[in-house]
């Protein structure tokens, strides 16, 4: 059986309109600039928006295991190497830029194999032209009710904190045993090779303590990621995931309870073999999407479409329009401070 | 006994009094520790029910680990500082942190602060226990202090110093400490008494690390000479 939940007063949740990704990394960066950019972590991203159907990062994470599968017992995994998360390579820039070769050499790295990478298959699609498709996946932590890299950590490391159920590492505490890399089923935890501790998204809960919500969420042009406590009926991430329930968990299967929920990803049509659009079809398999979310994702898409249906007819959806965010502000339940603002910037 | 080179003395663990300098025995080649017997010490696996989390558990279930099963302890004293010299067979040398999936190979001592601290549970809330905690890559060694499972406290003691090396499959460490020792909740250790210790040694290669290794699974009666 899986372990009890650790208890928590709150908990922050989060909802990423898969619909609205652009695919161009802001977050990534954003958070990259702000908690990744030091030495012995440079392979780290702690928010990546991987192609789907994909790899993924680590490469093939789905098929390592861990979690506690069906709420059963923990599941064995495995702690991907540095080259399946991707390595950082280092570059030829001062020979292609600056020494004059430019017009022999070509840009390519110079450290390690360059035969995989963080986002390797960034926009590589699945499906033959015209009906080929890929969707955007955003990752980060998922700071789940119940963290298998909690309960695998001998040295009780993790915690999840009471207020809003952020779980963090307490690098003070971690010994760099890594069971916490294994048993992530999302693996999102990385190893710091200065420091010898495991890392991970952190929620910046530096800016969640100020009121800022955190960088990815802030930064995103798309305005995908939605951010709230769950029980705040006010907010937007409330209503998505309880009150319309359109917004659902990555692999539920996994026992772990995440608390970044997804709106799934809608479909344009399929092409017949005269270039006809063939009505109702889909062309992301819903097969596939189920491989990701579960059965419940058909109730969701058949959702969204009879809301989109609604609103053609001239009527109000109040679901679409929190997910269309008119409101900037609107998405970040409370968490709207300007960081700029703040004493000390973060 | 005193001498510039140990006797050969075969059963119980005797530290033994020896002439000679800190460089000498702190190296594990030196000629100082040839010419004495040392002491086998068989080692196993630490139960898998004692490992504390239920991951751990599920994952080494039917795998093996604590791999290294003999490892040859001879120890020495200079009136000022305690030595303990510590060989062990293992396959591949790991002697350091390459990849996210990898693990250095480790070695530890260590004592109860007050004789009747438990082993297998590493000492208790009012019973602590002190390890000397050798690894390849790093500087010096730790002093681990532990009040109970999942409890190990690292710390720095600039009393402790140890010397490894590896070669044709084996590696050879001396670790060792000034007898007094000042800091919270380490042991301290005299000419003349008569102690208890206990081993341990990590096979990173095998992913060994933590409560995943291989130990003496009773504590070893240590006789220091006078």
């Amino acid at each position: 059986m899986a372990p009890k939940p650790p208890n928590v007063k709150r908990q922050l949740a989060a909802v990423f309109d898969m619909n609205k990704c652009l695919g161009c990394q802001t977050c990534t960066v954003a958070c990259k600039t702000l908690w990744t950019d030091e030495e012995g972590m440079e392979y780290m991203w702690w928010n990546i928006v991987s192609t789907m159907p994909g790899k993924g990062t680590p490469k093939d994470w789905q098929e390592l295991g861990g979690g506690f599968p069906d709420g059963g017992d923990p599941k064995p995994s495995r702690i991907p190497k540095v080259e399946e998360y991707g390595e950082a390579w280092e570059f030829n820039y001062e020979d292609v830029f600056y020494s004059g070769k430019g017009m022999t050499q070509h840009l390519q790295p110079t450290t390690g194999d360059a035969d995989w990478g963080a986002l390797w298959d960034e926009d590589q699609a699945t499906g033959d032209y015209p009906n080929s498709y890929f969707f955007y996946l955003q990752m980060i932590c998922m700071h789940c009710t119940n963290p298998a890299c909690l309960a695998a950590c001998p040295r009780q490391a993790i915690y999840k904190r009471v207020d809003d159920g952020i779980v963090l590492i307490d690098e003070e505490r971690c010994n760099g045993y890594r069971f916490c890399m294994e048993a992530c089923p999302y693996k999102r935890i990385y190893f710091n090779h200065n420091k010898k501790v495991s890392q991970k998204c952190i929620l910046c809960y530096p800016r969640i303590e100020e009121g800022v919500a955190p960088a990815c969420f802030r930064q995103c042009p798309g305005r995908v990621r939605f951010l709230g406590y769950m029980d705040d009926e006010d907010s937007a991430v409330h209503k998505l995931v309880k009150k319309w329930q359109v917004a659902i968990p990555l692999h539920p299967e996994y026992g772990t309870e995440p608390n970044v929920y997804y709106v799934p990803p809608l479909s344009p049509p399929l092409f017949d073999d005269e270039g006809d659009v063939i009505e109702g079809s889909e062309r992301i398999p819903r097969s596939y999407l189920e491989s990701l979310f579960g059965p419940d994702v058909n109730r969701v898409i058949e959702l969204l479409q009879s809301e989109m249906a609604k609103v053609r007819n001239g009527e109000k959806s109040e679901m679409l329009d929190t997910l269309i965010a008119y409101q900037w502000k609107s998405m970040f339940g409370g968490f709207t401070k300007d960081p700029s603002t703040l004493k000390r910037p973060i | 006994m005193a001498g510039s080179q140990l006797a050969p003395d075969a059963g119980r663990m005797k530290v033994r009094h020896v002439e000679a300098e800190d460089v000498a025995l702190l190296d594990p080649g030196s000629d100082v520790w040839n010419g004495a017997n040392s002491t086998d010490i068989l080692l196993d696996s630490t139960p898998l029910t004692a490992q504390p989390s239920m991951y751990v558990q599920a994952k080494w279930e039917n795998l093996e680990y604590g791999r290294t099963r003999n490892l040859a302890v001879r120890a020495a004293h200079n009136n000022d500082r305690i030595y303990f010299r510590l060989q062990w067979e293992d396959p591949s040398a790991e002697d350091g942190i390459r990849d996210t999936d990898q693990f250095p190979d480790a070695a530890a001592v260590l004592f109860p602060v007050a004789d009747d601290a438990p082993l297998q549970s590493m000492g208790s809330p009012k019973q602590p226990v002190n390890a000397w905690y050798w690894r390849p890559d790093l500087e010096s060694p730790y002093s681990i202090t532990a009040q109970g499972t999942g409890t190990t406290r690292r710390t720095v003691d600039p009393e402790l110093g140890a010397m490894g090396g590896y070669s044709s499959g084996r590696w050879s460490v001396v670790v060792r400490r000034a007898f007094q020792s000042n800091g919270d909740q380490y042991v301290v250790l005299a000419p003349g008494e008569a102690r208890k210790v206990a081993f341990a040694v990590w096979q990173g290669g095998n992913q060994e690390r933590g409560g995943l290794k291989a130990v003496t699974l009773e504590w070893q009666p240590l006789e220091i000479d006078a």
